[in-house]
């Protein structure tokens, strides 16, 4: 066995080719190096245990990059070169930004307000929540936006004294729908904005923003018909809804002001970076410190605090983990061989990497998947797939919609299911699935059929 | 044991009635300077991560409803006292 310290192995003189055949690659002869075995060897070991979650993901993802590493797959550089701090920026910023918003009571002021507008309703409520959700997400981090959420639907069911896991349910699958909205809305859009150039802010909401609103709408839709006749209360609790002052809730109006301004600002930034040719993370960094210039210091450490670490280095730890694969040319063989299997039709090729990301994200973390997924993409646009742009779309709105597939889909699942088993309301798997998995299956099918109408014919 | 509690009626009028299986707590005060008492137990019981323990709402009128779930009974009592809300508790 050879290892080429700091080489990657196109670049390296010796190379020890091992025919693939055997592991019904097809008959094509596909070929992979010693090092290319390792790399493969460290990525499946490692995404082996993301899966199965015996250990943090992101020390798992981190020992996976640092193997890489250290076993000479790539070169500390090279591994630096292939972290993509646009995709950290922009998580980051915007973390800032959420943090110190928090702190205003907004989304509680949000939340009651618009719970009264539709008189306290329960049914009604379960759709503004969800609304709220979506729209929440699409600009914010999705677990961000249901943990802002949860408690305020607590409040508000346990005053109508309704059960509150039609709601919780409801938030979940609405996070992830209005995530895949924008650019900004879920982990594998920033990486796909990130890693294309033309898949601007814009391009994002031109494209995804109204199928997956149609998609919210009549997920939500059927949530309603399925709970309504659990959403019922007494006329007196719900006057006792309408009472409330919702105005109370913000604790402080001049953070609001600041932090309504800093986040205006940053989304306007958003809509216009590709007009002035600003990364998305220069804007929501921009964001994120002029809010600490305007609220000062005091606010610093408690931002910075507030700042998920685990998830920036367990995207760092992915990049360097992928990175392997690239360098040893695993992504273009599996790009190659997939090509192959569709013949290089642009059509199969969109729906099989729909389909394939939906069901895989419904089971496992849709970034890793993602960060693998992206530069095979790019490989198959090497390979003579020339529109890529159906492929992009497919695998964002796969990826991230798939993740309502099942409780351990995305992160928003595991963290309200958490919550909800915490204050002694549980969402089992079963039960979750049960109405989630085939809520999927009809988003994707829409979804399918949206990407065939509007790119393929 | 249970715990009793007294306040000042000239500036507070408590109602406290079962509501399901919690307790239910309605204080109206006299005047506002007292929400900031309010906010405190609000943000003392905010920062114990348990999102079902109490649940505040805040009506016009200095009318403050509380729902305490059972296991947080004496916890909300003691807060009370600790800002002065209550003049005195004791178990009987």
């Amino acid at each position: 066995m050879v290892f080429f310290l700091g080489e990657s192995v196109k670049q390296a003189p010796f190379c020890h080719f091992l025919k693939m055949d055997h592991l019904n690659l097809g008959r094509r002869g596909y070929y992979m190096s010693t090092q290319a075995l390792i790399a493969l060897g460290v990525f499946l070991f490692t995404y082996a245990f993301i899966v199965t979650e015996k250990i943090h993901r992101t020390i798992i993802a981190m020992c996976g990059g640092i193997m890489m590493v250290l076993l000479g797959i790539v070169g500390q550089e090279k591994a630096l070169h292939h972290i993509d701090f646009n995709t950290l920026g922009l998580l980051t910023g915007m973390m800032i930004i959420v943090a110190i918003t928090s702190e205003t009571g907004l989304f509680k002021y949000i939340a009651i307000w618009s719970a009264k507008k539709v008189k306290g309703d329960p049914l009604k409520i379960l759709l503004v929540l969800g609304t709220i959700t979506a729209l929440g997400s699409a600009f914010l981090d999705n677990v961000t936006t249901v943990l802002l959420m949860v408690p305020v639907t607590f409040s508000i069911t346990r005053q109508l004294r309704v059960n509150p896991i039609p709601f919780l349910i409801t938030e979940v699958i609405a996070s992830n729908i209005g995530g895949t909205s924008t650019l900004i809305g879920d982990p594998p859009n920033i990486m796909l904005g990130s890693a294309v150039k033309e898949l601007t802010f814009m391009a994002f909401i031109n494209n995804l923003t109204a199928i997956t609103f149609f998609i919210l709408f009549v997920n939500i839709g059927i949530l309603a018909f399925i709970y309504r006749k659990q959403l019922r209360t007494t006329d007196e609790l719900r006057a006792n809804l309408m009472d409330l002052d919702e105005k109370e809730e913000i604790t402080d109006t001049k953070l609001l002001i600041k932090s309504l301004t800093a986040l205006s600002l940053t989304i306007l930034g958003f809509f216009l970076h590709q007009l002035f040719h600003i990364e998305s993370a220069t804007v929501a960094l921009a964001g994120a410190f002029l809010l600490l210039l305007l609220t000062g210091e005091k606010y610093l450490d408690k931002a910075f605090l507030k700042v998920e670490w685990t998830t920036i280095f367990f995207f760092i730890g992915l990049f360097v983990l992928v990175s392997g694969l690239i360098e040893t040319g695993v992504i273009s063989l599996l790009a190659d061989y997939s090509v192959h299997l569709t013949g290089g039709d642009v059509t199969s090729t969109s729906i099989l990497i729909l389909w394939v990301s939906a069901i895989a994200s419904a089971f496992i973390d849709n970034i890793p998947f993602v960060a693998t997924m992206i530069p095979m993409i790019k490989d198959m646009g090497e390979l003579g797939i020339t529109n890529l742009e159906p492929l992009w779309w497919s695998l964002s709105l796969g990826a991230c919609l798939g993740g309502n597939g099942t409780l351990i889909g995305a992160s928003a699942n595991v963290i309200v299911a958490g919550l909800a088993a915490k204050e002694g309301h549980p969402i089992t798997f079963g039960k979750f699935m049960l109405i989630a998995f085939p809520l999927m299956i009809l988003s994707i099918i829409i979804c399918t059929i949206y990407i065939y109408l509007r790119y393929l014919i | 044991m249970k715990v009793e509690y007294k306040y000042n009626e000239q500036f507070l009028e408590l109602k406290e009635t079962p509501n399901g299986d919690d307790f239910e707590f309605t204080l109206t005060f006299i005047d506002n300077k007292w929400k900031k008492k309010i906010e405190e137990i609000r943000e003392y019981f905010d920062t114990n991560n348990i999102l079902t323990d109490i649940y505040f709402y805040i009506h016009p009128k200095n009318r403050f409803q509380i729902i305490v779930r059972k296991d947080f009974y004496n916890e909300f009592i003691i807060q009370l006292f600790k800002q002065q809300i209550v003049e005195e508790i004791k178990w009987v």
